[in-house]
Formats: C-alpha cells, sequence, structure tokens
C-alpha cells in the first residue's frame, strides 16, 4: 500500500534572532563599593533636624532660623533627611494604618499650616524644594485652603516671585483671600486683611504675576466693597489705569469703560479709614 | 535589649578621635586596592564599635575582594545579616523594607550588584523597587546608582518601556533646572520687600518675627549671630559653603544618553537609536573622552540594526584603534571584568553581521572562531589556577555562543550539525528556559535527526526490482522503500523517557509543548499583541515583533503536527494541523506572506494524513484540494531549506514541487478510496510533468495498475523504472 508523502516543515531562522554581544566594560554602578560614611557623623543633619522639630512648634529665634537655612541652602536635599518631607510607605502589611500614613514621617501636608505661622521662611524654603516634585500639589492644595494670615500670604507671594505656579492655583487663593474678607465679623480685624489682600494683589499685578482681565470682576467688586479703605482705592485706581491704557493701546473707542460696568465713584471716605 | 534599641545606641555614639583616624586609615588602603591592610584597620574599629554595621558591612567587602570576588555566598550572608539587623522584616528569605535612615543603603546596593552579575534581574529590580520610590531622599551618589542599575536591569529582560521610565525620572531628579535660590539669592537675602513691612507700616500689624523684616539686610548674616543661648552647636558661619553636589553630572548626562542608545535597540527602534547614538557620540567628544570598546560596541550594533552592514564591519574593525590598557597588579586586576574578551567579541558581532548579509557560511566560521577562542581562554584561565571572579560570569557569554552557533548550524540542516546544534541548544537552556524560538528549534533538531536518520535507512535499502527465475515461471519481485509504520522506531532507536534530552521524536514533542505554553494561547491575544505593537521577550535574543510571534507559533503548530504524525498520535496531529490553518488564515495582513502560504499547504498536507489514518477519506480529500492553491508556487520563502527529495521534485519536473506532493498525496487518498482512475489520473499528471521518476512515483504508478489490472503494463513500468537490487540484503522485518 503506497504511503502518502510527508514533507518535513521547514527550519527558519529569522535574520535578526542572533544575538549581539556586548563588550566587557563595566560601570561604576556594576561594582561592589565601600561605604564611605563610616564613622563620619553628620553633625549638620542632626542638627537641622533638631531645630526642624522646634519649628512646628514655636516660632524660632533668629540665630536658629538662620542656622536651619543655612542648613538647607548648603545642602538642599537636606530637606527629604530632616523630617520635611514625607517618605511613603513601602510595604502593606500594615492594613489597619488609614491613608495618613503614606506619610511614615515628616510633613504631612496638614503640618503645612502650623509651620506657617510660626516659621514662614522655613515654609517658603520648604516649598521651592519640593518644587518639582509630585508632592507639590498636596501642599498647595493646603495653602490654598488655610486660614488667611500675613504669613500665608508673605509665602504665597514669595512663591509667586520665585517660580511660576500654577495659574489655578493664584486665582483660586485670591479668590480665597476675597471671600475671607467679606466673612470676617471683626471689623478691625476685616480693615486688617483687606488691606492685606490690596497690597498682595497690587504685588502681582506689578509684577504680572496675574492678568488682572481674569479677575477683573471679582476684583473689581471687592474694591468697591471696601472702598472705604485706602489700599482698596488704591488697587482700584490701579486697575483702571490698567484697563485704559490697554484700551487705548489697542484703539478701542473714545470711552474705554464702555466694555466694564461704570463706576461714577468711590464711597466716600469714613471715620474708620480716616484713622487708619 | 532589642537589636534595635542597639542600633539607635549606635547612632548616638560619638566617634572618637582614635574611630575616626581607622576608618580614614581604612578607606584610604581600600582605595589603594591594599585590602589586607585596610581589613586589619577595620578588625581594629571593630574592636571600638562591635556593633556599628557599617563598619560590619565594610569588613565583608574587604574580606570579598580579598577572596578575589570569588567567595560570593559569605559576601551575600554577611549582606543579608547587615540588612536584617535594620530590616523590619520577619524570618529568612524575605527581601529587606527600605530602612528608615540611610545607613544599609550601600549594603542594599551591594546585594543587588551581587544579583545582577548572578544574572538574577528580576531579584535586582524587586530589591530596588522600594529605594527607586524613595529617591528624592537618597544620597545622590546612591540614588544615582540605584537608577542606572535599574536601566541595565530593565534593558536586560527587554523591559524597554521600564527602562525609558527610570531614565527620564533619573534626568528630572539628578539633571534638575536650578532651583531660585541657587541664582546667587538666598531667601534671607533676596531684594523682594516682605509685604508687611514695605506696603503698610511696621505699626499697623501684629509682630512677624525679626528675620522676615531683616531679610532685606541680611547680606552679612554670617557671623551676626551668636550661638549661645538657644543649645545651637553650631553658627551659620560655621556651616560653610553651599555643599556641592557629589555627583558629576556632566558624565551621568552621557551615561543616561548611552542607556538611551541601549533602550531604543531594545525597543527595536534603529531609527530612534541612531538619533540617540548622534548625540551620546557628540557629548563623548565634546567631553573629551579617549575613545572606548563600548562605544564602537553600541555604534556597529545601531549599524547593524539599520541594516547597514558595511558601516557596521567598519565601526566594528575601528576596535584596533583603542589603546591598549595597562597591566594592572593583582590587587587592581580583580576588579576588572575581562569576559568577554575582545577577540571573542569581535568574532561574534563580525558572525551577527554577516548573518544578516545572508553570508550563513562565513558567519558560521566566525563563530566557531568566536568559540574556539572564548573555550582556549576559559581553559588557560582554570590551568592557571584561576576561579571565576563575580564580575566575570562566564554563563552568559557561553549562552549567547551556544545559541547562535546553534542556529548557524541548524540552518546548514545536515546530520552532524544538527546533532552539533541540538547540544548547544540544550547548553543555552540551562539559563533561558522561557524562550519559545529555543523550544522550537530543540524540536526542530529533533525532526531533522529523525528524517536524516531514515533516509540513511532508505539508502541503505532503496526501492527496486528483482527478477526470479526464467521463461514463464519468471516472477518480479517488488521491493518497496521502508514503511513509515511506527516511523521513529524504525531508524533503530529504542524507546526513551521523552523528558529526558535527546535528538529523538519524544523529546522533540515535549519542546514544542513547552513552546506552546511560553507563547500567546489565543489567536484573540496574538490579536491584541499585534494591536498594541507590543514585544515579546525572547531572551537571549532582542524581543520579538508582533509578526514573528505568530510566525513562531505557525512552526511551533506545524512541527507538532508533523511530530505527531510520526508518533502515530493523529487525533493529535489533526488538532495542531486545525490550529495551524486557523491561524494562518486568521490574520488578512500576514496570511499572504510567503511562510503564512508554504505554513497553510503544510498544515492542509498534515490534516489530510492524519484524516487518512483515521478513515475518513472524504474530508482528506477536501483538504488536499484547499492545500493547492495558485499562490502555493514559489513561497518557498528566506530561510526555508528544502529537504532532499523537494529537491529532487524540483530538479526532475515542470511543475512546482507542493504541486507535486499534493497531486501525489491526492493519487494516494483516491487509491485508498479506491477510486483508481481519479488516481490514476492524478498519476498520470505527475508522470507528464516529470523528466526522471522517483521510485515512490513508480511504485504507485505500478500499485494503481495493478488493481486496475494492467499486469504487463505493471511489469513494464517496474522494469524500465526500477533498478534492480539484491533481496538479500533486506532484512525480514522490511
Amino acid at each position: 500500500m503506497p504511503e502518502l508523502l510527508r514533507p518535513p516543515p521547514p527550519v527558519t531562522i529569522s535574520p535578526d534572532e542572533l544575538v549581539w554581544l556586548e563588550s566587557c566594560h563595566q560601570e561604576a554602578e556594576e561594582e561592589i563599593c565601600y561605604d564611605a560614611s563610616m564613622c563620619v557623623t553628620s553633625e549638620g543633619d542632626t542638627e537641622a533636624r533638631r531645630l526642624m522639630g522646634r519649628a512646628f512648634k514655636e516660632t524660632l529665634s533668629i540665630p536658629q532660623l538662620q542656622l536651619l537655612l543655612a542648613h538647607l541652602q548648603r545642602d538642599p536635599r537636606l530637606v527629604y533627611r530632616t523630617g520635611l518631607t514625607p517618605q511613603k510607605k513601602v510595604s502593606g502589611n500594615n492594613d489597619a494604618v488609614g491613608p495618613e500614613a503614606v506619610y511614615i514621617t515628616g510633613l504631612t501636608p496638614q503640618k503645612l499650616p502650623v509651620l506657617v505661622e510660626h516659621n514662614p521662611l522655613i515654609a517658603i524654603e520648604f516649598l521651592l524644594r519640593v518644587m518639582q516634585t509630585k508632592q507639590l500639589t498636596d501642599y498647595l492644595n493646603v495653602l490654598v485652603n488655610m486660614e488667611m494670615s500675613l504669613h500665608s500670604m508673605e509665602v504665597v507671594n514669595r512663591l509667586t516671585t520665585a517660580v511660576e505656579l500654577p495659574p489655578e492655583f493664584i486665582h483660586l487663593y485670591i479668590t480665597n483671600c476675597i471671600s475671607t474678607c467679606g466673612t470676617i465679623k471683626d471689623r478691625y480685624m476685616q480693615n486688617r486683611l483687606v488691606r492685606l489682600v490690596c497690597v498682595f494683589l497690587q504685588s502681582l499685578i506689578r509684577n504680572k504675576i496675574i492678568n488682572v482681565k481674569n479677575l477683573c470682576v471679582e476684583v473689581q467688586s471687592f474694591c468697591i466693597e471696601f472702598s472705604r479703605i485706602r489700599e482698596a482705592a488704591a488697587l482700584f485706581k490701579l486697575i483702571k489705569q490698567l484697563d485704559s491704557s490697554e484700551s487705548s493701546s489697542s484703539g478701542a473707542s473714545a470711552n474705554p469703560d464702555t466694555s466694564q460696568p461704570s463706576v461714577t465713584c468711590l464711597a466716600p471716605p469714613t471715620a474708620d479709614s480716616r484713622n487708619q | 535589649m532589642s537589636k534595635q534599641a542597639n542600633w539607635q545606641n549606635r547612632v548616638d555614639i560619638e566617634v572618637t578621635s582614635s574611630e575616626k583616624e581607622l576608618a580614614h586609615k581604612a578607606l584610604t588602603e581600600f582605595q589603594n586596592f591594599n585590602y589586607v591592610n585596610a581589613l586589619n584597620a577595620l578588625l581594629k574599629l571593630e574592636e571600638l564599635r562591635p556593633n556599628d554595621v557599617k563598619v560590619q558591612h565594610n569588613k565583608a567587602a574587604c574580606e570579598f575582594f580579598l577572596s578575589g570576588l570569588t567567595n560570593v555566598d559569605a559576601f551575600l550572608k554577611a549582606l543579608q545579616e547587615v540588612i536584617a539587623q535594620y530590616s523590619k522584616s520577619q524570618g529568612p528569605g524575605r527581601l529587606p523594607e527600605v530602612p528608615s535612615s540611610n545607613e544599609p543603603l550601600i549594603a542594599v546596593l551591594n546585594l543587588a550588584v551581587v544579583y545582577y552579575h548572578q544574572l538574577k534581574y528580576n531579584v535586582v529590580i524587586q530589591l530596588l523597587k522600594p529605594l527607586y520610590d524613595a529617591i528624592e531622599s537618597l544620597d545622590e551618589m546612591v540614588g544615582v546608582r540605584v537608577c542606572l542599575l535599574l536601566i541595565s536591569s530593565h534593558i536586560q529582560i527587554s523591559s524597554a518601556d521600564n527602562a525609558q521610565a527610570v531614565i527620564e525620572r533619573t534626568r528630572t531628579t539628578f539633571l534638575p533646572q536650578p532651583l531660585p535660590s541657587s541664582e546667587g539669592e538666598t531667601v534671607m537675602s533676596s531684594p523682594h520687600q516682605p509685604l508687611a513691612h514695605s506696603e503698610i507700616g511696621v505699626a499697623a500689624l501684629p509682630s512677624s518675627p525679626p528675620g522676615a523684616g531683616n531679610s532685606s539686610s541680611a547680606g552679612d548674616t554670617a557671623g551676626n549671630f551668636a550661638s549661645g543661648g538657644d543649645g545651637a552647636e553650631f553658627t551659620s558661619a560655621e556651616v560653610g559653603s553651599p555643599k556641592e553636589a557629589c555627583i558629576d553630572q556632566e558624565a551621568l548626562r552621557r551615561r543616561l544618553q548611552v542607556q538611551s542608545v541601549r533602550t531604543m535597540l531594545s525597543f527595536c527602534q534603529p531609527k530612534l537609536a541612531a538619533k540617540e547614538m548622534k548625540v551620546a557620540i557628540l557629548q563623548a567628544v565634546s567631553s573629551g573622552d579617549q575613545l572606548q570598546l563600548s562605544q564602537i560596541c553600541l555604534k556597529s550594533q545601531v549599524r547593524h540594526m539599520q541594516c547597514q552592514p558595511q558601516k557596521a564591519l567598519k565601526v566594528l574593525n575601528a576596535r584596533t584603534a583603542i589603546p591598549e590598557a595597562a597591566p594592572l597588579a593583582h590587587n587592581c586586576a580583580i576588579t576588572r571584568r575581562d569576559v568577554p574578551s575582545q577577540d571573542v567579541w569581535f568574532y561574534n558581532n563580525l558572525a551577527v553581521v554577516n548573518w544578516r548579509s545572508e553570508k550563513p557560511a562565513l558567519a558560521l566560521s566566525h563563530f566557531d572562531k568566536a568559540i574556539n577562542t572564548f573555550v582556549k581562554e576559559q581553559s588557560k584561565k582554570a590551568a592557571d589556577g584561576q576561579v571565576p571572579s563575580l564580575y566575570n560570569n562566564c554563563a552568559k557569554v557561553n549562552a549567547t555562543l551556544c545559541y547562535n552557533m546553534g542556529c548557524s548550524m541548524l540552518h546548514f540542516n545536515t546530520l552532524p550539525m544538527v546533532l552539533a546544534a541540538f547540544d548547544l541548544f540544550i547548553e543555552t537552556l540551562q539559563l533561558y528556559p522561557k524562550n519559545p524560538r529555543l523550544w522550537l528549534h530543540l524540536a526542530e533538531c529533533c525532526i531533522a535527526v529523525h528524517h536524516w536518520k531514515r533516509k540513511e535507512l532508505e539508502d541503505a535499502a532503496p526501492a527496486g526490482v528483482k527478477k526470479l527465475g526464467n521463461g514463464m515461471l519468471s516472477k518480479l519481485l517488488l521491493i518497496p522503500p521502508p514503511s513509515r509504520c511506527s516511523s521513529w522506531n524504525s531508524c533503530g532507536e529504542a524507546p526513551s523517557d521523552s523528558a529526558f534530552p535527546e535528538p529523538k521524536l519524544p523529546f522533540g514533542r515535549l519542546c514544542l509543548q513547552n513552546a506552546l505554553k511560553l507563547l500567546p494561547t489565543s489567536s484573540r491575544d496574538l490579536d491584541e499583541l499585534e494591536k498594541q505593537r507590543q514585544l515579546f521577550p525572547a531572551l537571549p535574543s532582542l524581543p520579538m515583533r508582533p509578526d514573528e510571534v505568530r510566525r513562531v507559533k505557525c512552526a511551533v503548530l506545524c512541527c507538532a503536527a508533523y511530530t505527531d504524525l510520526c508518533l502515530d498520535d493523529h487525533q493529535g496531529a489533526l488538532t495542531h494541523a486545525s490550529a495551524l490553518i486557523s491561524l494562518v488564515t486568521s490574520s488578512p495582513a500576514t496570511s499572504s506572506t510567503p511562510a503564512a502560504i508554504h505554513f497553510r499547504y503544510l498544515g492542509h498536507l498534515y490534516a489530510a494524513e492524519a484524516l487518512v489514518f483515521m478513515n475518513k477519506i472524504s474530508p482528506a480529500v477536501k483538504h488536499l484540494e484547499q492545500g493547492w492553491s495558485s499562490d502555493v508556487i514559489s513561497s518557498i520563502y528566506d530561510g526555508t531549506l528544502l529537504y532532499d527529495f523537494e529537491e529532487e521534485l524540483l530538479a526532475n519536473s515542470n511543475l512546482d514541487p507542493h504541486q507535486l506532493v499534493i497531486k501525489y498525496n491526492l493519487s494516494v487518498t483516491f487509491a485508498l478510496r479506491e477510486d483508481f482512475d481519479k488516481a490514476l489520473t492524478s498519476m498520470k499528471e505527475i508522470w507528464d510533468n516529470m523528466r526522471r521518476q522517483p521510485p515512490r512515483v513508480v511504485m504507485l504508478a505500478i500499485y494503481l495498475n495493478l488493481k486496475k489490472g494492467h499486469l504487463e503494463k505493471a511489469q513494464q513500468l517496474a522494469l524500465e523504472h526500477l533498478q534492480t537490487v539484491d533481496p538479500k540484503k533486506y532484512n525480514a522485518s522490511m
């Protein structure tokens, strides 16, 4: 009985199947290393840690402040070793711990307001160091929502001039400042905060950190509401000046204010504003 | 006292000046390769600081270097003990968590380096992952090493995506944009006036820290503030000048650029690799670096991947321009890696370039040189009493050379070559058991050995005819070719355990099963791979593209169907052949390639044969009719090796050999169905188109004529076309 022909399957070697051999060159990271930090004490780190611990609890004295800042500037990465930044939770074997446990040590975003109030310069230095990390968003969120104060405004102001902050953060912060001014019951505190906000906004406008057009209505309403305060009037004047100079440069109509709600005059000065 | 408390005490213990001196001495001696002196200093230091794990670590490192980097187990144990003292892990065998301080990180790094040289790249990645996640908090030197080692490990396992991600993060973290305060301004001395004091007036506001207000006059801070009273141990003046980065950023930039090139090669993106290579060369030239072998290696590989063999060869030959390394003293020499040697590296890569240029014979000779050189070098080292050090692990080079040589020999497909190739592939398998192509090649070796041995049998007992007697009582004795029934047994091979690695079909079947397990199981998985353009790892080679994965799977199924037929597993053969046909036809994009057409043809052929054995003749005929289509003509694609009888058919006929095979099988199938007229018609088509009919064809013709009662015709065919043979040469079993 004849048998069927059964051709064997072909043998195929791909053209790029063969292996290229690497040279014997060895890089530094592939070598065993000696720990050169043996018996080398990093007194600076210890001192910085100690000062950092105090910075959370109280306002540091000038020498202490200068010393801590000097340490941070000498070694920018010190922020990661002095308990200023959180370290990530590295194992999942402690399920009882809540979400905050992701920050095992150091400065959680929730602790930032404390640092801002006690030692704003340290807070500024810290935020500048973490600018390029992913954790920055958490800290900015806390900053924008914390209680308005001279120190928090100082921190935000310094940040805006040092680095480019997200525009939405700045706008949100301004909005919060303005709304906080409206809710304060104590007249004295309210005036104080309004003045601070006005100076802050003027600084942002003059430094071209914000484009006043984006917040024009909100800021103008704020100025009108607190028109009795000298700084608010000055801010309003500044906004108008900018607005009119822009209109004239773009060849607008004779009335530069047609696009804006017209404001005839500020409220007459009151006794309170005269006294300040 | 617990170990944790011990550690706390260690950290707080002040370092005395004598301890500092000993530590400094140990470091200096170590850096000068004087390991004995370094160890002596460390032993003295250990007496003074018995619980200092850094001393223990450095002592272990020194002892390891003193052993010539050979006592790896002892070093590993010492490292794990050091790490365990800080780790919160419980029990042996668990990888340590990230310690809460920087102290044991060098030990973790060294552990990773040891595993790296032991080719345990996945373990390295797992070990370094926690450090990588907290990279910003690490010391720069340690952080950079972690990143670079991770990149290399990812490249080694063909995980190019992850390598690229680590490269980007390394750049961002260690080569950052200058921070605002690094431009000369400090927070204290910034000219920017704080809001409180310039705009509003000091008196109206609650007091703020004096430091904030005096920031504009902070230029003379140094030395202005006394240290006493607050417990501060230092003044700001004593803090010192800004700490310089402890890494060479330009060197790191160049290194990352080179890693980018390697990553692009892993991605099988030669164009992008060439682009990155250009930048790397510019950086190297501008930094004034001396020409290095690694640069030549990378550049020639890029040219090779761009299919520019002449340029690749030119770059390879530039190795002669590299200045010879100065000989080192023994202590220093152990830190140098010398595997593979330049000659081995050169011959191997020269062969790879020649292979790609379709010069297999030249490639084979260069591979041979590479292997011989490598073996000679290793033998010499062994004869000199040298034990391979950690840095000179030969396993990877050995496996690579074996794989390349094996592929090259298999290509030639002669019995001695295939037997040698099999042994070489077995050697490679020990290091790379997860490469489906490797398992496929092993099976191809088994099939080839089976085929050639069977041919030897056939050649020893060719088909023929013998005239017995004379005159009226004379008879013609027909001697057919050896039967294929239980063919794997017919080669004189005793049945053996299929798991035993030998070039026989049962082991071949096991190899094919393993290959199928490693490849994507369903057609949908393959489609997904193609859709996402994912690469499939195939170490030691570069990863496979999706079309190559499909081709390999077709090859595996084809071999599996053939092997099952040879081992009389007809149901298995039918399953595999059907899967092959389905796979080939499922992708319209690739189904018209020569390889796919050829596999479809074989699939139908094997399916038909399996059905014939299962007594399902009509479906078998259908398969044979489907197996033939006009595009099968010249579907012999690059890389296909014809076995002997196909070459014979090709040489002696006017028709395509595939067509002849189909028609022959159709003729046999019709004969089995006792449809002798159709069988004769098919047979006539073959006969008329052949210049010289092979014995099988003649036997079939004789059989059909006998069945049709054409006795004289049958006799005539036998006498005219069969050779006369001596029946005494054949044993009774045939």
